[in-house]
């Protein structure tokens, strides 16, 4: 929950926002994991300023906390009249809500709220204190009693741990700008989103849908191994390659401290005329409904309002449009040229072995060519083994096959997202809301039923207590899906059918 | 443009609690304290929970609580209620009565009817048209939503059909949509004129295996009082099981809607043994088999035949219900709200998305075949 309240001369109207969980209206924002928490205390504020426009000044929650709008009236206005600006703490120094005056927003300041560290209000209040002149900004303690220690996450999705610290860090460095720079009004915002490649493309594709009325960032820190995706997915920012290795799969070095080591390595210069936002996970993604996409437009400053803004809503044009342009002719009798990705970025997202064989050797026996991206044991089944460690090498391979098969990784949505190439979806442990892509021709989706997903885990079925997921489409169904997609982007003569009525 | 989606959210709903008609025929004193008096006899016997004090232990005939119960309803994203046809003497009560003010277009009432033993007659089955016409009614492709509980005791289900087609008719109702509780459409209840089948209950269908399976020295140990004797008794599901077994391979089953269940125990209707349990149930899992369920809807049923049906809202002693309690406030209330939302969203975005299997240049059950050949000579060669 999110809340707020307007102040204004008449007096003091509250608010109550959700993370929304599907349903988009002025009451509902996006719920976006890889925004910091102070961009919702940029939203609120505005939301609320334009719900209410005599209002002079908004309080806005901590979005990390859960303080419900009737609860924040009670804590607001115990003491007195309000200052403003200033920090409500609980009764220690912990930020429990910021009151913030409407000519920060008009100001064309809202932005620098992203960087709020929401856990230090002394920081916080030295950003305000920036952004509002540079005169004293008090904090005001409430009745509430001390906040104490935070859980590792939030039943509002909030991951708390390290990410505290990254939204401390980002904080104090833009203090620290403000107070070097006099021109720090005009310096660049930067999104930091390194890694890993699935989410240089989303990102990257969020950029060229925000429009430049929204847009609030101008470059994005990204790891130099995936600079050619940020290219090659037409990222409209500019970049700030970090040289260094992007962070493990695994949790052993959290995203917050990963952004606070990765700073030292950004390049001369970069931290002196930029102010550097923490855009990588704050929250647990799968929590939300909504597509990577649209998490990623949301943290660049987009508010994403309604259904018909989100990427479903609004299906970007692909480049090339044509579904079959990218891919080699099918000529009449000609076998289907199958090129699958069955490894994703974690092992549960690996199509399981058995299965595997089974639609290799059905599509085999049905007359198509398949070929397999690092999967040296498909051989054996009758696969051409193949790499692919390049966006260069992927496209090319992609133009050489007929229907790509893929698991939740990033050839998947570099396939069906950036190149609008004929590809079917394997979608398992994750869910697809988060990272498929738009409906359209040339794509087919066998959605996983069973509610255990989106589990989260990433070597081992918390249910089965195996190393496999069983929410993967049965081998049939992706056999029919690829047919499906070569019949619907290549007609009717696709080459199978007389392996098939063989079979049969 | 948004293309309409039709998904509607049904609850089942205990309307004896009330002092009104049907409380009266059903023993009269209080319900409340009727459906909560049970006390847990095993040790894996999870207690009733208490009402909460959103809605506390309401009476229906006071229009006032009857309209509070509706409006959080409303609220939650539901759209309506499936009432149980009580049999009493030779006429049928519902406790409609004491909803059907506070509903409208957007929420309305369905019923559910569990056949007498032996073959329906025309006198029950008009008694029983009585008893659910002159409401504001739950629709589906136009026609009233009937339930019809355990239809294995019908001995001619057709003809039963036929008989509450005939007698819908003559009560001036527009049709029945007649959903038959069966999980599958394998005996004929779709060939004998029911328009859908629905999931039945957890303990009238155990979709997964008993959570434990104990063996023979754990019964010895039973039998001799060192162990609880219960566990043979009852049959324990888990719930991440038993949420997905319910939901795999699901279009299989042929035109079956969903029931979504938060929780079932019905160790007070069996104090000898004998109950259905689920164990370590999660609000987290339910509003994902909540929000499955009405993507699958929308995926697979016409438009205006999209129904889920939540089991339930006020099944106390049963411990399903989804009403706010004492102990959980409206946590899965509000995770009932998020499922909705949730489950219509994620609808939203697969809309022009081709109904799966129904290609007609792919044959499927050619595909599938292959596959298990596949599949077997890869056993028989391991």
């Amino acid at each position: 929950m999110l809340s707020s309240l307007a102040i204004s001369g008449a007096g003091v109207e509250s608010f109550d926002f959700r993370f929304s969980s599907g349903v988009l209206t002025p009451n509902d924002i996006l719920d976006s994991a890889t925004t910091p928490p102070g961009r919702y205390v940029w939203e609120v504020a505005r939301r609320t300023l334009a719900a209410c426009p005599d209002a002079d000044a908004v309080v806005v929650a901590n979005p990390i906390l859960p303080i419900r709008g009737s609860r924040l009236v009670k804590l607001a206005l115990a003491g007195g009249p309000l200052p403003c600006p200033a920090v409500l703490t609980d009764e220690g120094t912990f930020p429990i809500a910021y009151i913030l005056p409407r000519r920060l927003l008009e100001e064309g300041l809202g932005r620098f709220l992203c960087l709020l560290s929401v856990s230090r209000s002394a920081a916080d209040a030295q950003l305000l204190s920036r952004l509002t002149g540079g005169g004293f900004v008090p904090r005001r303690p409430t009745p509430l009693r001390a906040i104490g220690t935070l859980p590792e996450s939030t039943p509002q999705g909030y991951v708390l741990g390290d990410n505290l610290e990254a939204w401390l860090v980002q904080c104090v460095n833009a203090v620290t700008l403000m107070r070097k720079r006099d021109d720090w009004r005009d310096l660049p915002f930067a999104a930091h989103h390194p890694g890993h490649a699935g989410d240089v493309l989303f990102f990257s594709l969020a950029s060229r849908l925000v429009g430049d009325e929204h847009l609030a960032f101008q470059s994005q820190v990204v790891c130099r191994a995936y600079l050619d995706i940020f290219h090659d997915c037409g990222n409209r920012l500019a970049p700030i390659v970090l040289d260094i290795p992007p962070a493990p799969r695994n949790t052993d070095v959290g995203d917050g401290q990963y952004f606070i080591d990765s700073l030292a390595h950004l390049p001369p210069g970069v931290a002196e005329e930029t102010f550097i936002v923490f855009s990588r996970y704050s929250k647990a993604y799968a929590k939300s409904p909504f597509n990577l996409i649209d998490h990623a437009r949301f943290s660049l400053g987009d508010p994403v309002a309604t259904f018909a803004d989100t990427l479903y809503g609004r299906p970007p044009p692909l480049p090339h449009h044509t579904a079959a342009s990218q891919a080699a002719p099918l000529a009449p009798g000609a076998p289907l040229k199958v090129l699958m990705q069955l490894t994703g970025g974690w092992d549960l997202k690996t199509y399981p072995a058995k299965e595997r064989r089974v639609l290799i050797r059905a599509l085999t026996d049905l007359g198509c060519a398949v070929t397999v991206i690092d999967l040296p044991d498909a051989a054996a089944d009758g696969a051409t083994v193949v790499t692919a460690g390049s966006t260069v090498a992927l496209k090319a391979l992609l133009a050489d096959h007929h229907v790509f098969l893929s698991v939740d990784s990033f050839p998947l949505h570099f396939a069906s997202q950036v190149l609008g190439h004929p590809t079917v979806a394997i979608f398992g442990c994750t869910a697809p809301g988060n990272s498929d892509a738009p409906r359209r021709a040339g794509y087919r989706l066998p959605a996983p039923a069973l509610p255990c997903g989106p589990c989260g885990c990433l070597d081992y079925c918390p249910v089965l207590m195996i190393r496999e997921c069983t929410n993967q489409p049965r081998p049939a169904q992706l056999v029919a899906a690829i047919l499906d997609v070569a019949a619907e982007v290549y007609g009717a003569g696709t080459g199978v059918a007389p392996g098939l009525g063989d079979a049969a | 443009m948004i293309p309409p989606l039709s998904l509607l959210v049904l609850a089942f709903f205990d309307a004896r609690f009330q002092s009104g008609p049907l409380g009266q025929a059903c023993g009269g004193g209080d319900p409340w304290a009727r459906a909560l008096d049970a006390y847990p006899a095993r040790r894996h016997h999870s207690p009733l929970l208490q009402p909460g004090k959103a809605l506390g232990r309401y009476d229906l005939a006071d229009a006032a609580s009857a309209g509070r119960v509706v409006a959080v309803a409303r609220a939650t994203g539901i759209g309506g209620f499936v009432l149980d046809c009580h049999r009493v003497g030779d006429q049928y009560l519902t406790g409609a009565e004491c909803l059907d003010a506070w509903c409208d277009d957007d929420f309305g009432l369905a019923f559910r009817w569990t056949p007498p033993a032996g073959p329906a007659t025309a006198a029950d089955v008009a008694a029983l048209m009585a008893a659910i016409t002159g409401f504001s009614t739950l629709l589906a492709d136009g026609r009233q939503v009937l339930v019809v509980n355990e239809p294995y005791r019908l001995p001619d289900p057709a003809g039963t059909v036929a008989l509450l087609r005939q007698a819908a008719d003559a009560a001036g109702l527009r049709g029945l949509y007649l959903v038959a509780t069966a999980a599958e459409a394998r005996g004929g209840l779709l060939d004998a004129g029911f328009d859908a089948l629905l999931d039945p209950g957890p303990a009238q269908w155990r979709s997964c295996k008993p959570a434990e399976l104990l063996n023979g020295y754990t019964f010895l140990q039973a039998e001799a009082g060192q162990a609880d004797g219960g566990m043979f008794d009852d049959t324990i599901m888990t719930y991440a099981h038993f949420v997905n077994s319910r939901m795999v391979d699901r279009p299989s089953r042929g035109k079956v809607l969903p029931r979504v269940v938060l929780d079932y125990a019905d160790w007070p209707d069996h104090p000898q043994g004998g109950a259905t349990l689920l164990a370590s149930t999660s609000p987290t899992l339910y509003r994902r088999f909540l929000a499955g369920a009405l993507t699958y809807v929308a995926q697979h049923f016409p438009e205006d035949e999209r129904l889920v049906f939540i089991d339930s809202w006020n099944h106390w002693r049963q411990r399903s219900q989804i009403e706010p309690t004492t102990q959980f406030g409206s946590t899965v209330l509000d995770e009932t709200a998020n499922g909705i939302r949730q489950g219509g969203y994620v609808a939203l975005t697969r809309v022009g998305e081709p109904t799966p299997g129904r290609s007609p240049g792919v044959d499927y059950d050619a595909i599938a075949a292959l596959c298990r050949q596949i599949e077997d000579e890869l056993s028989l060669s391991a």
